[in-house]
């Protein structure tokens, strides 16, 4: 929630000189980012995050030292989850981010500031998009003594740095498309958190066949979680399943110029679902 | 004249339903082929009884003699679990990652040995044998098998309060992030 007021950015010329260098998402940005990490919210999303992959961890510790599951199976799942989690998140912040700040009547000052609205939507985002690297950060060491065998501990951290960047990046952008268009918060939080269990669901079914096929290679959910499969589990190297990628990349390039379009037309009142 | 045709047509038929009949037992030998005889195989193994606990592994060989006269086709040797408590789930898979082992064409007087692993993945009273088959295509549906005698486990539950040295790092890391946070909480208030 960016707290600026009309009054807050004539009396601040830093801000001043900055939106009218075209640096206005850059205090948008801080703004919010003091407000996810200086309050209680993100703190608390890493902590319970950092708690749910020590039980993981021991759990698969315990199987592990049974030979029941595989060691890079354990990885992938520490891997797989800590990227859904940060999508999960960063997704709902950004479904918050203007539909929120009209619920709680700050979006009027907000979009009176000499920052234009791509701006004010970059900050945001940028700021949602932050859950993502410090996630990562903190499943280094599960994934770090889980690993076993040349190349797992790489394999997992690069997979989920390029697999996680471009999810995240194309749920932040969904999660700010459906903010600017919802009447209300909670329509807005809704309707993102459904479209990602939507996509999400898929990577727990058996797909097979033509159709099972065309979910996992155009649904950047599934095409991402099997890349990541491929790469730690089965050892593929990166160039045998780069086709996996390219759902992701178009899912996050697209949702971000849609996102962005739409975000030039940010208005008091949302239409979405009217 | 026509009682003696009709005789040698009679003995000429007879030798037909002969030929035939002949034709057909010998068509389906080809189809069974003659049974190995695997049954001249004796399969020992090198441990009668294992106690453990879950987690620990052990090796233990088998070794198959040909007590025949003809030297044996090509083998395959399996390894079988079998719960023998009635309580106790086995998946093979858990319990040995390599359970299948070919086994070239042993001399008659000969033997062959094969080296197994096993994980004590689950507590319980767990019985192992080696079972000795020949290899397709001597394989056929009535050979006998040869299976040595069942190693019998007794696998304790082992409770390990660090599994594989993940403690430290289970535990550190919350309270770590626990304290930055906090400590920045703390700072800020102060600042």
């Amino acid at each position: 929630m960016t707290t600026l007021t009309p009054e807050d950015v004539r009396r601040e010329p830093a801000l001043q000189l900055a939106a009218g260098a075209g640096g206005g998402w850059l205090v948008i940005a801080g703004q919010e980012l003091r407000d996810i990490w200086l309050s209680a919210r993100g703190p608390a999303i890493v902590i319970g995050t950092s708690l749910l992959l020590s039980l993981l961890t021991y759990l698969a510790a315990s199987n592990e030292e049974l030979n029941i599951i595989d060691q890079r199976d354990t990885v992938n799942l520490l891997a797989q989850i800590t990227m859904a989690l940060a999508v999960g998140v960063s997704l709902l912040f950004t479904a918050d981010c203007v539909s929120g700040e009209r619920e709680r009547e700050t979006l009027e000052s907000l979009l009176v500031t000499p920052v234009p609205r791509g701006q004010v939507a970059l900050g945001k985002y940028l700021a949602a998009v932050s859950m993502w690297p410090v996630l990562l950060i903190v499943a280094i060491p599960y994934i770090w003594v889980l690993r076993e065998g040349e190349g797992v501990f790489a394999d997992a951290m690069l997979g989920a740095l390029v697999v996680g960047t471009l999810l995240v990046i194309g749920f932040v952008s969904l999660g700010l498309l459906v903010s600017i268009f919802s009447g209300s918060n909670r329509l807005s939080l809704a309707v993102a958190f459904f479209i990602f269990v939507l996509l999400l669901a898929p990577t727990q079914l058996p797909l097979g066949g033509w159709f099972g096929d065309l979910i996992t290679q155009t649904n950047p959910m599934t095409a991402g979680s099997t890349f990541l499969h491929r790469a730690i589990v089965k050892e593929h190297g990166w160039g045998e399943d780069l086709d996996l990628l390219i759902a992701p990349a178009v899912w996050a390039i697209a949702m971000t110029g849609v996102a962005f379009i739409a975000a030039g037309r940010l208005r008091l009142q949302g239409s979405f679902g009217r | 004249m026509i009682r003696r045709g009709g005789l040698v047509a009679l003995v000429a038929m007879v030798a037909l339903f002969a030929i035939a009949l002949g034709a057909r037992r010998h068509a389906a030998a080809e189809m069974n082929g003659a049974p190995i005889a695997v049954g001249e195989l004796t399969v020992v193994v090198s441990k009668s009884n294992v106690s453990a606990v879950t987690g620990d592994s052990f090796t233990f060989t088998s070794e198959i003699r040909n007590a025949g006269s003809e030297a044996t086709p090509a083998l395959i040797a399996n390894l079988a679990f079998v719960a023998v408590d009635g309580g106790t789930y086995v998946d093979p898979e858990d319990w040995s990652s390599e359970r299948t082992q070919a086994v070239a064409p042993i001399a008659t007087g000969a033997t062959a040995s094969q080296t197994w692993t096993v994980k004590t993945v689950l507590a319980g009273d767990v019985a192992s044998y080696v079972v000795v088959l020949p290899a397709p295509p001597a394989l056929v549906a009535n050979s006998p098998l040869a299976v040595s005698p069942a190693i019998q486990m007794h696998v304790e539950k082992h409770r390990a309060l660090n599994p594989g040295g993940v403690l430290p790092t289970v535990l550190i890391v919350p309270v770590v992030l626990v304290m930055a946070f906090g400590g920045m909480r703390v700072v800020r208030r102060f600042v």
